[in-house]
């Protein structure tokens, strides 16, 4: 990595270590609701408490029994807490006012969700049908760039790419993640993940079905669109999955400046990559993302990694959260 | 991208490796194409970037080689083939009609590999190649190896594979090409499992013979639904059993001919095996063994003419593990039981749930003809149910591959003890279907443990029971002498083992002799310590069995005094351990005593009476048993009736009996029988003789059919006849 491109990754990396600890005082879409709340509590012609009790009891149809109850509103509009499940946060929408378009802008920005879910008996659904066709498109390209290499090392024998495609997805994380670029452990054939939950769970977000939060399909985008990717088409892909656009003005729940970090290395990957051949703008796109991660992690904002996999941490070793 | 278009003489794994990685570019070009506003797709020359491709695409194209790709030196082993046109003719039929896949199953040695071989003798003209590849243990495993099979692939080395893995998938990519490119027939040896290699090759434009010893669903029977009938559509399955009767003689002249010295007794020699054949039932391979045990044998090699799984030399060892080879405990154990049960076959329901098996072990076992399931038909014309039955060459070898130790021999004698622990109450047709067994069982496994009397006492009660009185009094009295030889006198055991050998000789109404033994059995416990917890019960047994004896020679006092103390004892143990045997010992202890006392004390026999009914009322453990007990306690109570001079009710009861015994002990019963001479008695006191004469007259035929040897009680109904 040259210095001039390690000088310009920190810089990107310093900013959004600035605007996290802005949006962790104060969320923009945090202080959205909050405008929402003033407006529908001037309206009602009452004080904070007053206006908590009734939210909640029109946001869980029984009487507040006490202060505890009120608390969770007044939790919620100051972004410490979110509703526990979409219903709730819709209905949370629906006792503030909120009119549709507001009411998917709440849970797309304030809450960080697709703007819909689907379950099994969605699978006839015209919306779904659509939106799965594009993961369909992303998983069969993700496939179709592998290697002859590839394809022999990390598919079974006797079986299609189609049926490993976990394994071919965990390990490019893994060359994400692991201690050194192009090290064998990224390509390793035996090593195929066994956990059986993560395994339906990833098939289940492969098929939209559930609950998927933001980062979630926003990891499965870069990892699986690379090296074609570019901040235009990650964001067609986003609003064609229902989700809010890249921003550097939001941030996730928790106050992560996520989308800063997305945007800052796509523009400098569009820049630096312009015109080079598949396999060297896809290690490009490893080498950064794995150096702000690092850098990330040796800052103690683990938050801000985009390639943060809980679940396959212990299994390869990496020191991020 | 690398713009080089000439190519040296290369290998047909390089050109491979080029193809694909051709096709690779290619892929990521139209990528680039369709992402030209991502980095990877700017600024790129399309156009000259697909000519490019194209020109290498030509040039690949030029060098393909025409050759054969694929060879495989493996062979099928040499042995006798005779006869087998029937089946060659439907492996013919079958690749003429359109399957591409005909699926040669049966057990070992039955003559599937040599039959695959005969068929591309015969019919590999019409193919550009015929190849034979060894399929066991896996073809993964023969393609990762080099033995019998070569492709244009180099030789396996460290340097140039990543992985044996790798090889094998490389030789087998080769092996697709030429069965796309050649009309070829491929025999696949001794298939064993259902492996993703096998099917990939399935999807290959050729025609296959598979032989496997296991059913053709069995291969396929992970592929999904809807796979399952592109499946079908394309694989017909042969099921390949023992010769025809008729080829014998070609068999056995086939193997003559390669004897240069035949001394003379062919036709004796003829004879032996066609017998051994038929015994057999003409499986090849143990004809085969036989007849090089006999030449063996006239070589002076000392061998016995028998079946091979019993002959020593090495061979025959290998063909007994051989013909278990591959299959699960649960298979193997099905296989031991059925070897050990009769050999002429078990009723499917029962085995069944005799040995806990599920069903789809057994189905297992069907389908690859290792065992045969088939109706049983009585001799009235009616079926008797599904039977199943181990192949006779696998018994042998199961019973002498697999180690038959006493714990096994235990295992089983339990279980059929267990399964026939309540064969009392059980309906007579539950009975019926486990007569053979027990009787093969004990055959085979005499009483001769001490220790495991208990069970022996079982199976030997089932005997009795179903009317195997002379089998019962055999292994009863073989039990108590292994008993007392084993315990010394006195002793619980011994005194338990006379009980039992009293009983069954009760129940064949040798009552004298039955006397004898429940003596013994008295005098046996009260001079023994207690040795377990049956003592007490073993007591009341033998007291009460004493008393019925006293009570038959008329000594009513004698009868009543040892009634007595059973119930002491019995009262007592149920008292402290409120179980249903002691309920029951009580029910029927209660009944004697009413019986004895109805003559001298009326009241004190009406309360014997009501605990009977009390007793009895608390210990039914199924529908067959309450009605069972029911007539045995309507007896004393018709008696009692008749007492009251209620004879009308008396008779009623006892034609209530009668049908009771009738539904669960049968109609020729002893029970049904005496039922109806009680009957009769009845209808005498109520003034009709008629019906009583002919109830009699009927009981009379059937004594002289079933009863001969009972003069007693012929000699008293023809009495009560007159």
């Amino acid at each position: 990595m040259n210095k001039t491109l390690l000088r310009g990754l920190t810089d990107d990396a310093q900013d959004a270590l600035r605007a996290t600890e802005a949006f962790r005082v104060m969320r923009v879409e945090t202080r959205w609701v909050q405008e929402r709340y003033e407006a529908f509590r001037k309206e009602m012609n009452l004080s904070k408490s007053e206006c908590d009790q009734l939210l909640y009891e029109k946001t869980f149809a029984r009487n507040a029994d006490g202060p505890s109850c009120a608390q969770r509103i007044r939790f919620w509009r100051t972004g410490r807490y979110y509703p526990k499940n979409r219903v709730t946060c819709k209905s949370f929408a629906k006792a503030l006012g909120l009119s549709a378009s507001e009411e998917t802008h709440c849970i797309q920005h304030w809450y960080d969700r697709s703007d819909r879910t689907f379950r099994r008996a969605d699978l006839h659904d015209t919306l779904y049908l659509r939106r799965v066709a594009v993961m369909n498109e992303l998983g069969e390209e993700f496939l179709q760039k592998l290697t002859p290499a590839e394809l022999r090392t990390l598919c079974a024998p006797g079986t299609r790419p189609q049926q490993n495609i976990l394994h071919v997805y965990c390990s490019k994380v893994s060359e994400l993640v692991s201690a050194q670029i192009g090290s064998k452990d990224g390509l390793s054939e035996t090593s195929r993940t066994d956990d059986a939950t993560y395994a339906d769970r990833f098939s289940e977000e492969m098929r939209l079905l559930g609950e998927i939060s933001r980062t979630t399909m926003l990891r499965h985008l870069l990892i699986m669109s690379a090296p074609f990717i570019s901040v235009e088409l990650l964001n067609t892909r986003l609003s064609l999955l229902g989700y809010r656009p890249l921003s550097q003005n939001n941030s996730d729940r928790n106050g992560n400046a996520l989308d800063l970090v997305v945007l800052r290395v796509l523009e400098r990957y569009e820049r630096d990559c312009c015109g080079q051949a598949p396999a060297a703008c896809d290690l490009w796109l490893k080498e950064a993302w794995r150096w702000m991660d690092g850098y990330f992690v040796a800052h103690d904002a683990p938050g801000l990694c985009v390639f943060r996999f809980k679940h396959l941490n212990s299994r390869l070793n990496v020191g991020v959260g | 991208m690398d713009t080089r278009v000439q190519y040296d003489v290369q290998t047909y794994a390089d050109l491979e490796e080029d193809r694909q990685q051709l096709t690779y570019e290619r892929r990521m070009l139209e990528l680039q194409r369709k992402y030209s506003m991502t980095p990877p797709g700017q600024g790129v020359d399309f156009d000259a970037q697909e000519g490019l491709l194209a020109e290498r695409e030509r040039v690949l194209e030029q060098h393909r080689t025409q050759d054969a790709l694929f060879s495989s030196s493996y062979d099928i082993p040499l042995s006798l083939f005779v006869g087998r046109e029937h089946e060659l003719r439907d492996i013919r039929g079958l690749l003429m009609s359109g399957k591409r896949v005909v699926v040669v199953s049966g057990i070992g040695g039955i003559g599937k590999s040599a039959l695959a071989k005969e068929y591309a003798r015969r019919n590999g003209a019409e193919y550009d190649a015929v190849l034979i590849i060894p399929a066991s243990p896996s073809l993964s495993q023969c393609f990762a190896h080099d033995t019998h099979l070569n492709s244009a692939e180099p030789p396996y080395s460290s340097k140039r594979y990543a992985s044996r893995r790798e090889y094998g998938r490389r030789k087998f990519a080769c092996l697709c090409k030429m069965l796309e490119r050649h009309h070829c027939l491929v025999i696949l040896d001794d298939v064993t499992k259902g492996e993703p290699y096998l099917l990939d090759l399935l999807a290959q434009p050729a025609d296959f013979l598979i032989t496997t010893r296991r059913a053709s669903s069995e291969l396929f029977a992970r592929k999904a639904e809807s796979d399952a009938r592109e499946v079908s559509a394309v694989v017909a399955g042969l099921v390949l059993e023992g010769l025809d009767a008729t080829d014998c003689q070609g068999f056995f002249q086939s193997a003559l001919a390669e004897r240069k010295n035949e001394e003379a007794g062919e036709d004796t020699l003829y004879a032996q095996f066609l017998a051994f054949s038929k015994e057999v039932l003409y499986h090849p391979l143990s004809m085969e063994l036989w007849l090089r045990a006999d030449h063996a044998n006239r070589s002076g090699a000392q061998i016995a003419r028998v079946a091979p799984a019993s002959m020593g030399d090495a061979r025959s060892t290998a063909f007994q593990l051989d013909m278990i080879r591959g299959l699960t405990p649960q298979e193997r154990k099905a296989l031991l039981w059925l070897s050990l049960l009769p050999e002429t076959g078990v009723n499917l329901p029962w085995f069944l749930s005799f040995t806990g098996m599920s069903e789809h072990v057994l189905a297992g076992l069907i389908a690859r003809s290792q065992v045969r399931c088939y109706e049983e038909m009585a001799g009235n014309g009616y079926t008797e149910g599904m039977h199943v039955l181990v192949h006779p060459v696998l018994r042998s070898c199961v019973i002498r591959s697999t180690d038959i130790s006493v714990n096994k021999v235990k295992e089983l004698l339990i279980c059929l003890a267990r399964d026939v622990e309540h064969a009392w109450t059980e309906p007579r047709e539950v009975n019926q279907r486990k007569e053979e067994s027990v009787l093969c069982v004990l055959k085979r496994y005499p009483p001769t443990l001490p220790w495991m009397a208990e069970t022996f006492d079982l199976l030997i009660t089932f005997l009795w029971i179903e009317e195997y009185y002379s089998e019962a009094q055999r292994y009863a009295l073989q039990l108590f002498r292994a008993v007392e030889s084993y315990y010394g006198s006195p002793h619980q055991m011994v005194a338990f083992a006379a009980l039992r050998t009293g009983a069954a000789f009760f129940n064949d109404r040798k009552f004298a002799e039955a006397d004898v033994w429940y003596r013994r059995a008295l005098t046996e416990l009260e001079e023994c310590e207690p040795f377990n917890k049956d003592y007490d019960g073993l007591r009341v047994t033998a007291l009460n069995k004493c008393a019925r004896t006293l009570q038959n020679e008329g000594d009513q006092i004698g009868a009543w005094e040892l009634v007595a103390q059973a119930l002491r004892v019995a009262e007592r143990c149920q008292m402290h351990h409120d179980e249903p045997r002691w309920q029951l010992k009580l029910a029927y202890l209660y009944r004697r005593a009413a019986v004895l006392l109805l003559r001298r004390d009326r009241k004190r026999a009406d309360e014997y009476l009501a605990k009977m009914h009390d007793a009895a009322e608390r210990v039914y453990l199924s529908e067959h048993d309450r009605a069972i007990r029911v007539a045995d306690m309507g007896e004393t109570d018709a008696l009692f009736l008749q007492d009251s001079e209620r004879y009308e009710e008396a008779a009623e009861v006892l034609r209530k009996n009668v049908d009771t015994y009738r539904t669960y002990r049968g109609p020729m019963h002893e029970d049904t029988l005496h039922a109806k001479e009680l009957l009769a008695d009845a209808l005498v006191l109520c003034g009709d003789e008629s019906g009583a004469r002919e109830i009699l007259q009927d009981v009379l035929d059937a004594l002289k059919e079933h009863f001969p040897l009972d003069r007693v009680w012929m000699r008293r109904v023809v009495d009560k006849l007159r």
